[in-house]
């Protein structure tokens, strides 16, 4: 069995790394290979530990690491656990930590001029129906079919649950708010007017799913990049909420949050990992 | 959840022995979750099958009409993708679960009912069987009984049947040889298909497709069987070598075999040692591509393989086509 962690950041990196040095502590049966990987023999099986620290973040960065892993000729993980951070609209969820369970892309729309800068919204059509019909398809929702409702996996990890995640490819600090009324309600499906909207907005929509809402960068570049690769089924993410969309305290605060909760969460991160070296608690 | 909720939850000395501790011994391991992750995938199958009924590509034209999607949601679009492809994700994912399975010995799995050790053990040969060599112990042994075993259950009229929605009919036609009972064992797929898919539109493409899915999955399987004698060290051996072993076709100078580059490369050893194959006479060379083998012998005419395939019967028939063309 072997599987790789891909982080994002430097807290998170460093968060993984002590994970495996508290594995393979001297005293454990996991040994090093290499600098960024431990393995051990666990009966016939070989369990291998690899860390890939990215420090890049966004869709596309964290999609084609992915497409890397699985392209590679010395073989490929059985799984691949993405662990890093998110954020979300209530303060109170800040210090949580949850399953990327589905996934909508929100990023793709306008840029224009404005008062005293740039004004940036996001075009309808990619994630709702539009009357009159656009002409293309939203963006599917992707789940991660690992962690989805029923699942012995989500059994195995639960108390921790799966999350609705807007993918962005921006740092958002505003709230969900009210999406536009629909023209047509369902069914068959709501079908809203094409108009751009703004990012609060299509978060609002997107909360309307009724499932917790997280935001973050990279989980839609990963499923989407695992759907067409058809390895959806080998992928778990993992994220700790060290922000909240607003009400940012200082900077160099929130960085040591971060550091703090994703060292925290390590642990939660040992658990999932037990889980799938070890299936039979 | 908090995360200091969750750390109660799980435990760190938990999570450490869990990953640092020697396996439990096997009858300290708990067959009800072995029984857990069958069954789940045993009632997953059509869920994973239907996925693969929708391509990653974009619809055009007018959209479809149905109940009432979810934000954003894939409507059921029946753009059905190439049944080989959706045969081997689905017996990927299989693996996957037999992958976790592995702990469990068949003789442990084998405690169980006998529709779930039947399952069980299949998931987790399909899983040995895309290991590198080496650890497997009898496969070969491993997959007679589960021929025999699905017989038996047959016989019994286990209704449906005890593999699963999918997975049985591909190992039942697997298991008879016959691509003539492709439509029959594809048959009792189709109304859960069709249950799953919540329409009935386009029911005859449905059953045709489901027909190729079971035929291509019956292949996969079948290409793994030998696999599995292969690495219970028995004679039984992919035809290319068989025939190289035993005097085939002499004018093959180069041979392709597709699949997993340590397994082919194990293989081979495994071959060099059993067969009559002089050492001057074959060449291996382990990397042509990234997870493909060639192996050259004979050189009398030259002959290249082009096309790499992912299965090693199909590259096999066709280095034997080749040769014998250059026969003649």
């Amino acid at each position: 069995m072997h599987i790789n962690v891909v982080t994002f950041n430097e807290n998170e990196r460093v968060a993984v790394t002590e994970l495996l040095d508290d594995l393979a502590d001297g005293s454990s049966k996991w040994r090093r290979d290499g600098d960024t990987a431990i393995k051990r023999n666990c009966g016939e099986d070989v369990w291998r530990l690899e860390h890939v620290a990215l420090l890049g973040q966004g869709n596309v960065v964290a999609g084609a690491e992915l497409a890397r892993q699985f392209q590679s000729a010395e073989g490929t993980p059985d799984y691949v656990v993405f662990y890093g951070c998110a954020g979300v609209p209530d303060k109170g969820d800040v210090g949580s930590a949850f399953l990327a369970g589905a996934v909508n892309y929100l990023s793709l729309g306008t840029v224009d001029s404005s008062t005293g800068g740039e004004k940036i919204t996001l075009k309808n059509k990619w994630f709702c129906y539009t009357d009159p019909y656009s002409g293309v398809e939203p963006l599917p929702t992707i789940r991660f079919p690992l962690v989805r409702q029923g699942s012995q996996m989500l059994e195995e990890l639960a108390p921790l649950m799966p999350a609705r995640v807007a993918a962005t490819d921006k740092v958002i600090h505003v709230l969900p708010d009210d999406p536009p009324d629909p023209l047509h309600k369902p069914p068959p499906r709501a079908e809203y007017e094409s108009t751009p909207w703004t990012y609060a907005q299509a978060l609002g929509l997107i909360a309307e799913a009724g499932e917790d809402l997280l935001v973050e960068m990279e989980s839609y570049g990963i499923a989407r990049i695992a759907t067409s690769l058809e390895i959806l089924d080998q992928v778990i993410v993992l994220r700790v909420i060290t922000d909240a969309l607003v009400d940012h305290g200082k900077e160099d605060d929130d960085c040591d949050q971060q550091a703090t909760l994703l060292m925290e969460g390590r642990l939660v991160l040992g658990h999932l990992l037990a889980c799938l070296f070890a299936p039979w608690n | 959840m908090e995360l200091n909720k969750l750390s109660e939850q799980f435990p760190w000395d938990e999570t450490y022995r869990r990953l640092c501790g020697d396996p439990p011994e096997q009858r300290d391991l708990p067959l009800e979750r072995a029984k857990a992750l069958i069954v789940e995938q045993r009632e997953s199958q059509l869920e994973v099958l239907s996925r693969g009924m929708y391509g990653p590509r974009l619809m055009t034209g007018s959209p479809p009409h149905g109940d009432e999607p979810e934000v954003g949601q894939e409507l059921p679009r029946f753009e059905f993708n190439d049944p080989d492809r959706t045969a081997r994700r689905f017996m990927r994912v299989a693996a996957q679960v037999g992958a976790r399975l592995r702990p469990w010995t068949p003789e442990r799995l084998a405690q169980l009912d006998p529709a779930n050790a039947l399952l069980g053990r299949l998931l987790r040969l399909l899983a040995v069987a895309e290991e590198p060599a080496g650890s497997s112990g009898d496969m070969g042994a491993e997959w007679e009984e589960l021929k025999a075993g699905s017989a038996v259950l047959s016989a019994e009229g286990e209704e449906p049947s005890p593999l699963g929605p999918v997975l049985g009919p591909m190992f039942t036609l697997t298991a008879g040889s016959d691509e003539s009972m492709g439509a029959e064992s594809s048959h009792g797929l189709i109304r859960p298909l069709v249950a799953q898919m919540g329409t009935t539109d386009r029911l005859d493409a449905l059953a045709n497709w489901a027909r190729d899915v079971v035929e291509a999955g019956a292949r996969q399987i079948a290409a793994i069987s030998p696999r599995a004698y292969a690495r219970g060290l028995s004679i039984e051996v992919p035809a290319v070598m068989f025939e190289l072993g035993h005097g085939g076709p002499a004018h093959v100078r180069d041979i392709v075999l597709a699949g997993p580059r340590e397994r082919n490369v194990d293989f081979l050893k495994q071959v060099r040692e059993l067969d009559d194959v002089a050492e001057e006479e074959t060449d291996f060379i382990y990397e042509p591509a990234p997870g493909i083998v060639r192996v050259r012998a004979w050189s009398v005419a030259p002959l290249e393989i082009e096309r790499l395939t992912d299965s090693a019967d199909e590259a096999n028939a066709k280095v034997i086509e080749v040769a014998e063309e250059k026969a003649i």
